[in-house]
C-alpha cells in the first residue's frame, strides 16, 4: 500500500517536473519533453532483462521458487517499457529526424530485446506446468542478455543516427541540471514503479501456485 | 499553475502528447491488470 501510494506521488511530481517546470530546449523546443518518458522507459528495458537473467541464473543453479517467480513476472513489465521506449521514440524521432524509424543499430537492438521479451511472455503462456515453464524462461533470459551490453554501446560501436550517451558518459552529463535532475527523478519514479508492480505480481503468482497450501490459509485466517 | 500556463502546455503539441498519453494509459493498464490478477488470485485462495 505505502508503494502505491507513494509510486503514483512520484508520477505526479515527476509529470509536474517535466511538463511545467523544466525549460523547454533551445533547438527541440517542447519536443525534447518526450525524453522525461522515453530515456527511463529505454533504462528499465534494459534493466529488467538483466534482472530478470540474474533471476534465472539463480532459478536454475539453486531452484528457488522466488527467483523463478521474478523471472517471470519481471518479463510483462519489461515488455510494457520496451513497448513505450520504442513507441515515444518514435514520436520523438519524426519532429527531430523526420522520420518515425531507421534501421540503425540503436533501434534494431532495442526492438529484438522487444521480441526477447515477447518470447519470454508466450514461452510461460504456453507451457502449463510453472515451473518447468519458469526454467525454460530462464534460460532464454539468460541467453538474451548479451543483447543489452548491444543495445548499450550500440551508439559507440556504430555509427548510428541515435545520439550517443548523454547521461551515463563517463565525463560530466551533457545535459543541463534543469532538464537532467527531472530526467533522473523520472528514471527512479520508473523504477520503484517497476518494483511496485512486480512485488503485486509475485504476491499473485505466489497465491495461485501454493492456493490450498496450510501457511497461506494461516494468513488469511489472521486477518 | 495558471490559465496562462495551461495554455502554454497544451501548445507541446501532438507528438508530446500522444507520447505521454500512451505512455500512461501503458503503465495504468499495467497496474490495473496486476491488481486485478492479485485480487483474483486471493479470493480463490480464501476458497
Amino acid at each position: 500500500m505505502f508503494l502505491n501510494t507513494a509510486t503514483i506521488i512520484l508520477f505526479i511530481i515527476g509529470l509536474y517536473w517535466s511538463l511545467v517546470i523544466a525549460p523547454a530546449d533551445y533547438q527541440q523546443g517542447d519536443v525534447y519533453r518526450i525524453i522525461f518518458i522515453h530515456v527511463p522507459a529505454a533504462w528499465l528495458s534494459m534493466a529488467v532483462y538483466v534482472i530478470m537473467a540474474v533471476a534465472g541464473t539463480v532459478t536454475l543453479i539453486w531452484r528457488a521458487k522466488i527467483a523463478e517467480i521474478i523471472c517471470v513476472q519481471a518479463a510483462p513489465v519489461g515488455l510494457s517499457f520496451t513497448v513505450i521506449a520504442l513507441v515515444t521514440g518514435m514520436l520523438w524521432g519524426k519532429p527531430t529526424w523526420g522520420t518515425y524509424w531507421v534501421w540503425d543499430a540503436r533501434l534494431t537492438s532495442e526492438l529484438i530485446l522487444l521480441f526477447l521479451y515477447i518470447g519470454v511472455v508466450g514461452l510461460y503462456k504456453s507451457i502449463s506446468d510453472a515451473r518447468s515453464a519458469a526454467r525454460a524462461c530462464s534460460i532464454l533470459s539468460i541467453v538474451g542478455v548479451v543483447n543489452i551490453p548491444i543495445i548499450h554501446f550500440s551508439v559507440n560501436w556504430w555509427n548510428t543516427l541515435h545520439q550517443g550517451a548523454t547521461v551515463t558518459k563517463l565525463s560530466a552529463p551533457s545535459a543541463h541540471s534543469s532538464m537532467l535532475y527531472p530526467l533522473l527523478f523520472m528514471g527512479c519514479t520508473f523504477f520503484i514503479y517497476f518494483v511496485t508492480i512486480l512485488f503485486i505480481r509475485s504476491r499473485s503468482d505466489i497465491l495461485k501456485r501454493e492456493r490450498g497450501k496450510q501457511w497461506v490459509q494461516e494468513i488469511f485466517n489472521e486477518f | 499553475m495558471n490559465f496562462d500556463g495551461l495554455i502554454e502546455i497544451s501548445g507541446y503539441g501532438a507528438h508530446v502528447w500522444s507520447a505521454y498519453i500512451i505512455c500512461l494509459s501503458i503503465l495504468i493498464y499495467n497496474a490495473i491488470s496486476a491488481i486485478k490478477s492479485y485480487n483474483t488470485a486471493r479470493d480463490a485462495a480464501k476458497n
